[in-house]
């Protein structure tokens, strides 16, 4: 844990491994160091903090960043400066501060302190804050870390150079080789990227356009508009057309992937759609993207096809087998009041119907339904949904089950109304029938909106 | 402000030790630590570590003011609970005064939250750690426990309040104070999350639930509304070892951070009606100001709570004369603290206190609690003093109208912070009496309190017309009212309040069609402003415009100011702007008659605006008919409506296509025909 980590900042900075190197320059503030980079040909660095008012800040900087274990693992080819933002100042002393931080952009800080790497050229290849900074608990994990981006900005100088030769020499596709390799380095983006491959590419025969220009979220964003619009199709084709680029990152598949599925939702084509979810889960399965869209695609896709359990359910995990009844179950009710005939098919398979429940029998004494499992089967486990609303009136639901229809068996009893139960039964019960009733001398409704029963059917 | 408290802290101090060294009382620490005992008692804490717990308690006062005088305790017991538990976890804290007060804080922040023990221990080891480590602002060295109670509570939305949140904000979002209040901006607003469901649903947050370790990261990432925003900058100052706390205003939610000691700066707030969500005594933001002020100086507040409980002890010994005594130097020595106040009202209360103490409770709150906050004064005065001191009757309403305008007189602005004067006003107003003649005799009395500063004077014009409604004898006998008031003001400026009633009366008047109102208002604000200097030349006929009304529609929008609409029919020249379409700007003429010409004088600028608008003319503003559409304007327009011989009771020039109209005078003129 992070915490832990930083917690041994103190101790760590004092014992620091460190190799011998003739110590960095230091610019005396950011304008100083940019120039004297620019004059040198070197890439600067700057501590960023607030050590006034943050007393992790003032330790790190006088136990690592003024350390001479710190500056002498340096290379000597690198400036070093700070910036130190107060708190609480006066009119007087903000002016002075904005100052003195002419030409450094506030912006590119969100969180204290932070350690900025810039190329000569004055371009912010890397900052680093946050959980990473708080990582960087020695002067050697500080130095490692400064060394890395540094070794990729000596690439950049490299690739920089080629494209500037390449376009004298008027080699595109060497420019274009020396763009992809600048663009693969792990540092912030180039400026005008798009507009420099636009040029040498204009068909984006290598992805990259399609990579860097894409919205992210904000393509879901404008999927789910043209859904609200009711252009589905063009939805579709808009997520095709991206799914063809090979370029993207696995994070941006599963979400080009997610858009298609929320397309095809849409269309009431959950099926396809839940195929496409479970893709993008495979796609990127642990970045934020990709556990999104599965979550999104468990409750609109794999709940309704009654492919997947809630996570709260208790069934979730346990040996319960597949679900039995979606595919082959039929049931019949005791009689029938107040329901709507095209809610019937909802109590085991699709969508759970709007109105809340799936069939409606008058209020009698035992209410029931029968589901004829179509054959003997191995039953295991079910999850019952009531009713959204009038839960208590199934307070007293019991479950019987038959090989013949007619002989029942007992097989579980609610002991209080819930929103759903999941029955997982004693041991596995052999039987065609299922009986779910009311059981109480009073008449009473019995409605649910869904039954889901697991177990095995036989080969 | 002034908030120098008198007597002096000396001469306090003398008093305090006299009263118990002559008359052999126990001293302020004992009777501290037999509150103190009183609910360690009612916790009935058990295990074997209760009773070191209590020796280590009992031995530091410090420990026990700041567990009894940092502002509420909501549940005595569980606070102690909590604290045992604190305690149990960590016994060496009770010598270490930083963390012991975080620890108390904690403690007296979790029955109002409903944390468990875990939570608050897990609360208290958050912060503890995180100072030891150097990862909280420094400001956290130097808050009082009543400051750290806005830390141990956390924000509202609970998601914000989690270990791993918290986490989150400490790393991620890490500011100097100030920083805070644009904190809220690390989140996007955003009305519908990527797959279009609302915020205003369950489903916004839903699919992003395991895509980031807190809350906090899920809210950075997917954004929110003005509640999730308002709790993001909140919480993240919070998890950084600075108070701050979010609040509801009028459809919007917003905080507030303390960004430097004694300083909290609303953020992202669009309202002064504030409602805070962590709150003590009430929740407006002038109570959070008074408790601030007051809790600040901690010296002050133990001293005023030593005495409150000396004047304690004298009432449960029978010596009301003393518990009345000691409990009104409490109040005039510390008056920002609410706790002397109110323990004034609960001894006059419990000691069947005379009318002439309550009298001079009166008196002490117009003197001493007024001049901070008129909002909280007058909620102590309507709930409990007035119910003693305002006499019954139909026929005492004079003396009922004489107290209450002490309150109005005492009252001179919004002190602590903005309140709700009108609704005060009007609790005032009822509580005259019946007769709404005496009713508006009361608001003519408050408006002349109020003229010279005219701070009040709007709200109280505004609770007025309300209650005046179409009642057009009643608003002018209240005019006349007002009138004779100012006039006696002699050597005041009475320029502003002259001017903020022109602005509420002149487009209402107009609106009624009352001339007599608007023209005598207008008269009386013209003196404001100098007549326009361009005087084009007149038509045949006098000026027929002059002695009516004028309107436009939007009165008082960003450009307009309504005090000056009188002048753009009468000779002097006034001003105005329309902000509408269609721009239109009315006439009711002082004097029905045959119209001969209109004269119009545009403001300077953008005079091309007038292109495309048209004279309109009515005679009885309802059926309109157009009489001339212009085109290549300039500053001056003199329109020759002679031969079309027109008999109208009303004159507009309207623009059907654009919003604004700007003259300095739209002169009428013609031949009068009544």
């Amino acid at each position: 844990m992070a915490t832990r980590r930083t917690n041994g900042l103190i101790l760590a900075a004092l014992v620091v491994p460190f190799v011998l190197n003739a110590a960095p320059k230091t610019g005396e503030d950011f304008t100083g160091a940019s120039a004297l980079a620019e004059k040198e040909k070197c890439p600067f660095v700057i501590y960023v903090h607030g050590s006034s008012w943050h007393p992790a800040s003032r330790i790190f900087r006088e136990k690592i960043w003024e350390s001479a274990a710190f500056r002498e693992s340096l290379p000597d080819e690198v400036i070093l400066t700070e910036i130190h933002l107060g708190q609480q100042l006066s009119e007087e002393e903000a002016k002075a501060q904005v100052e003195k931080l002419k030409g450094w952009k506030r912006g590119t800080v969100r969180t204290f302190p932070a350690i900025q790497i810039f190329g000569n050229d004055g371009h912010l290849l890397k900052t680093i804050q946050g959980r990473e900074m708080r990582e960087l608990v020695s002067a050697s994990l500080v130095t490692a870390e400064i060394r890395e981006v540094l070794g990729h900005a000596a690439l950049r100088r490299d690739f920089l150079a080629a494209i500037v030769k390449a376009r004298e020499e008027k080699k595109r596709e060497g420019e274009l080789e020396a763009l992809s390799r600048l663009i693969e380095l792990p540092l912030d983006d180039e400026p005008k990227i798009i507009e420099q491959l636009k040029a040498v590419d204009p068909d984006d025969s290598t992805g990259w356009q399609a990579r860097l220009g894409f919205g992210n979220w904000e393509f879901m964003r404008r999927v789910s508009g043209l859904i609200k619009e009711g252009k589905l199709v063009e939805a579709v084709t808009e997520a095709d057309r991206l799914l063809s680029v090979s370029r993207h990152s696995s994070e941006q598949r599963a979400l080009i992937l997610g858009a298609k599925a929320h397309a095809l939702v849409a269309q009431d084509q959950l099926s396809e759609a839940w195929i496409l979810f479970q893709e993008a889960r495979e796609t990127d399965p642990d970045g934020p993207n990709g556990k999104a869209i599965w979550r999104y695609g468990l409750r609109v896709a794999g709940m309704p096809l009654r492919e997947i359990l809630p996570a709260d359910s208790v069934l979730t995990g346990k040996e319960i087998g597949a679900n039995i009844s979606r595919d082959h179950a039929r049931y019949s009710l005791s009689s029938e009041q107040h329901g709507n005939p095209e809610d019937y098919l909802t109590l085991m398979k699709g969508r759970h119907a709007k109105g809340g429940f799936a069939f409606h029998t008058a209020a009698e004494k035992d209410a029931n339904i029968v589901i004829d499992l179509q054959d003997a089967c191995e039953v295991r486990a079910l999850r019952i949904t009531n009713r959204s609303s009038q839960v208590a009136r199934a307070e007293s639901l019991t479950l019987w089950t038959s090989s013949d229809g007619t002989t029942w068996e007992k097989g579980w009893a609610s002991e209080s109304a819930q929103p759903a139960w999941d029955v997982l039964l004693k041991s596995p019960v052999t039987a065609r029938y299922l009986k779910l009733g009311l059981d109480r001398k009073t008449p009473e409704h019995l409605h649910l909106k869904a039954v889901d029963v697991y177990g095995k059917r036989p080969k | 402000m002034n908030f120098s408290r008198k007597p002096s802290c000396v001469a306090f101090g003398i008093f305090l030790a006299s009263a118990f060294l002559l008359h052999a009382l126990p001293s302020a620490n004992e009777l501290l630590k037999l509150e103190a005992q009183k609910i360690i008692q009612g916790a009935a804490l058990e295990g074997p570590e209760a009773a070191t717990f209590s020796k280590a308690f009992f031995a530091s006062p410090d420990w026990q003011h700041e567990l009894l005088d940092s502002g509420p305790l909501s549940d005595p017991s569980k606070t102690v609970t909590h604290l045992f538990a604190l305690w149990k976890g960590d016994p060496d804290l009770s010598a270490r005064p930083l963390d012991r007060a975080m620890a108390t804080a904690c403690a007296l922040e979790g029955p109002g939250k409903k944390y468990d023990s875990t939570e608050v221990v897990r609360r208290y080891s958050y912060f503890r750690d995180k100072w030891k480590f150097g990862f909280l602002n420094a400001m956290y060295e130097n808050l009082s426990v009543f400051e750290r109670r806005y830390l141990a509570r956390g924000v509202q939305h609970g998601g914000f309040n989690s270990a791993e949140s918290m986490e989150y904000h400490n790393q991620e979002v890490c500011l100097p104070s100030e920083a805070y209040t644009g904190a809220c901006w690390y989140a996007r607003w955003i009305l519908h999350n990527p797959f279009g469901d609302s915020i205003h649903g369950p489903l916004y947050y839903h699919p992003f639930q395991e895509s980031w370790e807190s809350y906090a990261e899920v809210v950075r990432n997917v954004g929110g509304v003005c509640g999730s925003l308002s709790n993001f900058g909140a919480a993240a100052a919070l998890a950084n070892g600075v108070p701050g706390v979010t609040m509801g205003e009028p459809g919007h939610c917003a905080y507030a951070i303390l960004t430097k000691p004694g300083h909290w700066q609303p953020a992202y707030s669009l309202s002064w009606k504030r409602g805070l969500h962590t709150s003590f005594h009430h929740g407006s933001w002038g109570w959070h100001m008074l408790n601030t002020k007051a809790q600040q100086d901690v010296a002050a507040t133990r001293k005023s709570a030593d005495l409150r409980r000396l004047s304690s002890y004298y009432l449960a010994k029978g010596n009301v004369t003393k518990a009345r005594e000691i409990s009104r130097v409490a109040r005039l020595d510390h008056p920002l603290a609410w706790e002397n106040w109110q323990h004034s009202v609960d001894v006059l209360t419990e000691s069947k206190a005379h009318e002439k103490d309550w009298q001079e409770l009166h008196q002490d709150v117009l003197k001493m609690l007024a001049p901070l906050s008129g909002e909280i004064s007058f909620y102590l005065l309507n709930k409990h003093v007035y119910p003693q001191v305002l006499p019954k009757g139909e026929d005492r309403s004079d003396e009922r109208r004489k107290i209450l305008l002490s309150f109005q007189k005492a009252v001179s602005d919004w002190g602590l912070g903005r309140w709700d004067f009108r609704g005060d006003l009007s609790k005032q107003v009822a509580l005259i009496g019946k007769e709404s003649k005496e009713q508006d005799a009361f608001i003519v009395d408050a408006f002349g309190a109020h003229a010279e500063k005219n701070l009040f004077t709007p709200d109280i014009l505004a609770l007025q017309m309300e209650r005046v409604g179409d009642d057009e004898k009643r608003l002018s006998q209240f005019m006349t009212a007002i009138a004779q008031t100012l006039s006696k003001q002699k050597g005041a400026d009475l320029s502003n309040v002259t001017d903020t009633l022109a602005r509420t009366v002149l487009p209402q008047a107009a609106k009624r069609g009352d001339k007599a109102t608007f023209q005598y208002i207008g008269k009386l604000t013209s003196k404001n402003y100098e007549s326009h200097p361009i005087s084009p030349e007149t038509f045949p006929g006098i000026l027929l415009s002059s002695g009516g009304t004028f309107g436009i529609q939007k009165p008082g929008n960003r450009w307009d100011n309504p005090s000056r609409h009188w002048g753009v029919i009468e000779e002097h020249g006034g001003d105005f702007h329309t902000d509408a379409t269609p721009a239109t700007a009315t006439v009711q003429l002082g004097n029905y008659g045959r119209v001969t010409g209109v004269v119009i004088v545009t403001r300077g600028g953008n005079v091309g605006r007038l292109n495309g608008a048209q004279i309109e003319t009515s005679i009885d503003g309802e059926n309109w008919k157009s009489v001339h559409t212009f085109s290549k304007v300039s500053q001056v327009q003199r329109i020759d409506l002679s031969d079309q011989k027109i008999d109208a009771g009303f004159v507009r020039v309207i623009h059907p296509s654009q919003p604004s109209l700007h003259f300095h005078k739209l002169h009428v003129y013609g031949h009068k025909k009544n």
